[in-house]
Order: C-alpha cells, then sequence, then structure tokens
C-alpha cells in the first residue's frame, strides 16, 4: 500500500508532470523558473520619485514613528529616545548603547528593545530584519521597539531586497518584515494599536553623512 | 412542519438573529470602502492582481516539479515535511508529533487548514490543550464557536458578547472592559503567559515557497510569530497547493493580498520561516515541521473546478456578497463561507445541503470583481449547481415551476398575451397608490419593501407602436 506521500505526489505527476522537463529536479526547477519573468516583471511598476520619500510617507501611514540622525549624533538620539528605561539590545546590534539601561533578557521584562534593520522596503513602509542578525523574540515581546535603518538600505520593491540582500541560496531561518506597531481590529472592526506584538514602533534613520 | 436545518432554515435564523445583525451592521460596508480605497491608492492595482493570478496558475501548472523541490528544500533545511490524504491523517500526524514532544500545552497561530480539519477538537480529545493566539480565533474558542470569516473569525461577535466572554472566562474581578483598548491589554496579557509556555506552536502558512523552502506567514497581532518562534517545536498546518516557485512570486501575491482583505498595503507581520534554527542562527525552535493536506485538492488538480485552487484566502469576496452581508458565515455551515466557501466546500466536503451554498447566489459578480486573483466564482458555482441537482434535486414546486416557465418561454406570443394579463390586473389591484404594500405568497418582498406595481405598456408594446410608426422594425 503506498504512502500519503506517493499517492499525493502520484495524482499531482498524473495532472501537472512535463516530460519535456529535465529529469533533474535542480535543472528542471531552474528552467521553469529561467522561463518566466519574475524576476523582473516587477519593474514595470511605477517607479518611484524618491525611494526615501516614499518609504517615510508608507512608514507614517501605519503609525511608525520616524527619527533621523547622523552617525554620530545616534547615542544622543537612542538617550533621547530610552531615556534611563529598560533596554534589551539586540546582540550584534553594533550600536552605541554605552550608559543605557541594558538589560540582557530576551523574554519581555525590558521597556525597549533596539536592534538594527537589515534593510527596508519603501513600498509598504517595511523594516526587515533576520534571524542571523536579531533573534525573533526581539522583535515582538517588548513594548517599544526601536530600530535603527541606515538610510541607503532602503530599497524600493520586494524583489530588491530579495535580490540586493538575501541569496536564495543562503539559508536564513527567519526573516521578518515588519510595518508598524501590532494592532487588531477583532473587536467590531476598530483598529487598536498593541496587540500581542510591540505596541510602538519607532524606526531611526540614519542618513549617510557623519 | 419539521423542516430538516439547511441553509434556508439557517439563513432565517440568521436574519431573525438581533445581536447577528448588530455585528454585521457594525462591519457594514467597512471592508468594501477599505479595499477599494486601497485599490485607488494603486495606479498599477489592476496589474498587480493580474500578476498574482499569473503566479498561482504557473504554479499550479508545473506544481509537480515546484512540489518536490519545495520538499528538497525543507528537508535541506532541517526541516521535516508531511503528507496527509484526509483530515484525519492530519489530526493524527499533528497529534502524533505532540505527544512524542510530551507537549500538553500549545499555542496556535491561525490555520484554515487546522479549522478544516477540526484540529482542536482532537487535540482536546488527545489529553493535548491548545490555546488559540489570534484575538478573534481567542473570543471564538473561548464562545466554543467555529469562525465565520476567514480573516475575521469573530465577525459575528458584538463587543457586548466579547466583553461577557472575557468576564466569564479571566477571573480577574472588577473591571472596565467597555473600551477596545481595555480588551485588547487583557487578551494580551493573558495570552502572553501562554506564547512564554506553550511546550509546542502551530501555525498555518499563507504561501510555500519553493525556492527556500519557506513558509510565509501574514499576521497583524505578532501572534504567527510569537507562536512560531518561542516554543522548541513549530508546526505547520497548510495545503500542498499552496506551493509557488520564488520570493519574488511570493511578492506578487503578498502585494495584493492584506490589500484586498483588509485594505492595508501589507499584514504588520509578513515573516518567511524555513527549517530550525541552525548555527548561524540567535534563535528559534529546534524543530520544524509541516503538514501538508489533500483532502480532495488533488482531485480539483486539473478539473474543470482547478481555477478554485488559485485562492489566496483574502476573503474580499465574501466581505463584497450581499448574501453573506446578510446572514454571517454561520448559515454556511462550512468552515470556508461566502462565495469561495460556496465552490470550496461542495468540492473538499461534498455532502448533499453542500450544494446549497452555490445556489445561494444572485451572480451580481462582485465576488469576481474583487478576487485579487481574478477566480470566475459566478462559473464554478453554476457548474456546481449543475453537479448539485443530481445529488440534491430540487424540490417538487421548484421543479413545477421552472418547467411551466420553460413552456411558456418557448411560446412567445402565448407568453406576452399571459404577462400583459398579468401587469395590466396588477395595476388595476394597486390601484391610485400603485404601490403594493403587500401581496399573496409576496411576503419575501413585501415585508421589508413595497412592489411597485406595473405602469403603462410593456417595453415591447412601446417599441412596436414605435417602430410601426416609423414604416418598419429595425
Amino acid at each position: 500500500m503506498s504512502s500519503a506521500r506517493e499517492q499525493i505526489f502520484a495524482k499531482v505527476k498524473a495532472e501537472t508532470g512535463d516530460a519535456s522537463l529535465p529529469d533533474d529536479l535542480d535543472t528542471a526547477f531552474a528552467k521553469l523558473v529561467d522561463q518566466s519573468d519574475t524576476r523582473t516583471s516587477h519593474q514595470s511598476l511605477r517607479q518611484f520619485e524618491n525611494v526615501v520619500a516614499e518609504f517615510e510617507e508608507r512608514t507614517t501611514e501605519v503609525n511608525t514613528e520616524l527619527h533621523y540622525c547622523s552617525k554620530a549624533e545616534l547615542h544622543n538620539a537612542l538617550v533621547a529616545l530610552v531615556g534611563q528605561a529598560s533596554v534589551y539590545v539586540a546582540p550584534s546590534a553594533d550600536l552605541p548603547t554605552q550608559g543605557l539601561n541594558n538589560i540582557d533578557d530576551g523574554r519581555g521584562v525590558a521597556d525597549f528593545a533596539l536592534a538594527m534593520a537589515e534593510a527596508a522596503i519603501a513600498e509598504t513602509g517595511t523594516v526587515v530584519v533576520n534571524s542571523h542578525n536579531v533573534p525573533s523574540d526581539a522583535m515582538y515581546l517588548f513594548d517599544h521597539l526601536v530600530v535603527v535603518l541606515p538610510v541607503e538600505h532602503i530599497v524600493a520593491r520586494f524583489e530588491d531586497y530579495w535580490q540586493n540582500y538575501r541569496p536564495a541560496d543562503e539559508f536564513t531561518r527567519a526573516i521578518h518584515m515588519i510595518s508598524g506597531p501590532s494592532r487588531t481590529a477583532d473587536v467590531e472592526q476598530i483598529i487598536q494599536l498593541g496587540a500581542h506584538g510591540p505596541r510602538r514602533l519607532s524606526v531611526i534613520i540614519l542618513n549617510q553623512s557623519g | 412542519m419539521n423542516r430538516k436545518v439547511d441553509f434556508i432554515v439557517r439563513a432565517q435564523e440568521a436574519i431573525d438573529d438581533t445581536q447577528l445583525q448588530s455585528a454585521l451592521a457594525k462591519a457594514g460596508n467597512g471592508f468594501i470602502d477599505k479595499r477599494k480605497a486601497a485599490a485607488d491608492a494603486e495606479p498599477d492595482f489592476e496589474a498587480m492582481r493580474d500578476a498574482a493570478k499569473e503566479v498561482r496558475q504557473r504554479a499550479l501548472k508545473n506544481l509537480d516539479v515546484y512540489l518536490r523541490y519545495f520538499e528538497k528544500k525543507v528537508i535541506e533545511a532541517g526541516g521535516h515535511i508531511h503528507y496527509a490524504r484526509t483530515p484525519e491523517e492530519l489530526r493524527d500526524i499533528v497529534i502524533d508529533l505532540c505527544k512524542s514532544r510530551g507537549a500538553k500545552y500549545v499555542t496556535k497561530g491561525k490555520s484554515m487548514v487546522g479549522e478544516e480539519a477540526h484540529l482542536n477538537e482532537a487535540l482536546l480529545a488527545a489529553g493535548i490543550t491548545p490555546w488559540e493566539t489570534d484575538l478573534g480565533e481567542y473570543i471564538i474558542q473561548l464562545a466554543e464557536e467555529p469562525p465565520s470569516h476567514i480573516v475575521v473569525p469573530a465577525l459575528h461577535k458584538t463587543r457586548a458578547q466579547i466583553i461577557k466572554l472575557f468576564k466569564d472566562a479571566h477571573p480577574l474581578g472588577e473591571r472596565d472592559l467597555s473600551e477596545v483598548k481595555a480588551i485588547v491589554d487583557e487578551a494580551r496579557a493573558v495570552i502572553r503567559e501562554r506564547f512564554l509556555s506553550a511546550d509546542l506552536g502551530i501555525t498555518g502558512a499563507n504561501m510555500l515557497i519553493a525556492e527556500t523552502g519557506t513558509a510565509v506567514l501574514c499576521t497583524n497581532e505578532g501572534n504567527g510569530d510569537l507562536t512560531a518562534c518561542l516554543p522548541k517545536t513549530h508546526i505547520i498546518t497548510t495545503s500542498f497547493d499552496r506551493v509557488i516557485p520564488t520570493r519574488e512570486d511570493a511578492a506578487k501575491i503578498i502585494r495584493v493580498l492584506a490589500r484586498s482583505a483588509t485594505g492595508q498595503k501589507l499584514t504588520t507581520y509578513t515573516s518567511h520561516f524555513a527549517g530550525p534554527k541552525s548555527a548561524t542562527d540567535l534563535d528559534g525552535p529546534e524543530e520544524f515541521h509541516i503538514v501538508m493536506l489533500d483532502n480532495r485538492r488533488s482531485d480539483i488538480l486539473g478539473s474543470e473546478y482547478q481555477e478554485m485552487l488559485h485562492c489566496i484566502r483574502c476573503g474580499a469576496c465574501m466581505n463584497h456578497c450581499p448574501v453573506y452581508q446578510t446572514v454571517g458565515g454561520h448559515a454556511y455551515n462550512a468552515v470556508y463561507p461566502g462565495p469561495m466557501g460556496a465552490v470550496l466546500t461542495p468540492l473538499l466536503r461534498g455532502e448533499p445541503d453542500d450544494f446549497d451554498l452555490p445556489n445561494a447566489s444572485t451572480f451580481c459578480g462582485r465576488c469576481e470583481e474583487v478576487c485579487p486573483v481574478r477566480i470566475p466564482l459566478p462559473k464554478l458555482m453554476r457548474q456546481l449547481r449543475n453537479r448539485g441537482a443530481s445529488l440534491k434535486p430540487p424540490s417538487l414546486s421548484a421543479k413545477l415551476a421552472m418547467s411551466s416557465f420553460g413552456l411558456l418561454a418557448k411560446k412567445p406570443r402565448i407568453y406576452r398575451q399571459l404577462t400583459s394579463l398579468a401587469t395590466r390586473s396588477l395595476a388595476w389591484a394597486a390601484g391610485k397608490s400603485r404601490r403594493f404594500k403587500s401581496l399573496p405568497m409576496g411576503g419575501a418582498w413585501t415585508d421589508y419593501k413595497d412592489l411597485p406595481a406595473p405602469q403603462g405598456e410593456s417595453f415591447q408594446s412601446q417599441w412596436r407602436k414605435k417602430t410601426s410608426a416609423r414604416g418598419g422594425s429595425k
């Protein structure tokens, strides 16, 4: 008696099998992807006049609080934002956190979490972190999430992020695309910020000068 | 008369249910307005819909390759992949995994496949406690009810009902829950404990990406991620037809999903998960399992209903459906309600009463108009009506009415004479008021609005007069 896997695969093959494709799975897959225009078709979508301005508009729409500073000013900006409240700093954040009330705690006891974004996507006002650089729970367990984003890492569209930052053959367990603080509309469709994830999201855009 | 409970009975009960009608009124045209605003804000929206449809078509066309490649990548990433032909097999697989990992308490992100397989009941029966974490799912778990919408499961609940559920379930003493913020804060506190202590987490997946063996999870609350990342084991319940080739393909679907569902450009948290924690990750579960359900989807593949597999579960169709707006989701008695459920339920479950659902439509076509992947829902419903006619034949009175109409329609002169007689009688009966506030056997109409009486001559006779006056027809 064949297994569930065999039966399902046999049915899928009967309906969608293509004898003209190479036998080798990797080659067949690559051939199919090459035949499609999926890598480039997003380029026919409207071009943003200014990618950073687009990001700013979209991210403000989703209740993200935006700040700007230069690299030199970053420490002051962090102190101004966090003050003496407790803060969990994501390892490998490589941020100037001296003098802040660092708590090395991964379970939501601190008031703030602080992390470095890998990139940001303008079309939806989204910051992106991944599990190589940031522990996943840091993004969700703290009331106020602060993300530092170098301005040169803002790209226009999702496809640009994938193609410039995450090669497909490099394994990444988790990639988190975050657009604002958490929210729900499950009570009478009234939007309420602060569901299970952070109640507030602040993004500090680091401009290139200094 | 002891009438069997079918869609018509449930629909009437729904119309008479004042609390349900109040909840539906609160939803009102909100989703319709939000989706329209999102579509209008995007000059490329129609192109985005075309791109999403193309992805779903292309994915199914060579699903054989993409499914096997997806499996390969999941395994390379250190994950496990299981196959379930039936809901029962899915339940067995998940329960086995829970038991062998000693899991007694599991957190759950929303999974429609999980609902389809009635997973929660099975877990409870096996001595495992599922804790729903999505606020809507949590509310219906407390109410012990099934979801009434695929995106907003507690759409049918009023604020007052939710407050009562919370007060009964949470022993937190006297407190004021009249504000939405207070309700959400309480849910946050109660469920936060569960995220931190769960033995295992079960979520669904919005998309499966073959290229990287990735599951994509879209939530606004962050509960999906807390369920997926905190416990030692993460199980995803999904179906094999969700596989798409690349991350760029996922982007095409992501672009239309939230816009069509809630009018957002993107769900707050859009996460890509592949495999368990590896040496290069800072955290993550030790085990990653994907359970792929079939449940007749492999029969739909290659059939005249294949387009239904394009569905990305946005809920736009039910948001725009006048039938759904009037009776809500429970009247459908199915995990998938509204227009997409009217097609999917007879195909996946196929009980005779399920064929009521494609009949519960006026074919107004709004669903197809708003479907992000352009599924021809009315066409599929019409096909199902034909199939259903043999399984659940129409009533004698319906058959008589249709065959009488059929006879008359083939005899145009008699048809015209009879309708002309009928319209003149109605006009005479209505008298000066020119409308009917009530009509024998017309209660379904006149209970809610007046029926205007026919006035003057029919279009046909006016046209004939006009064209003969001009000296000949056409």
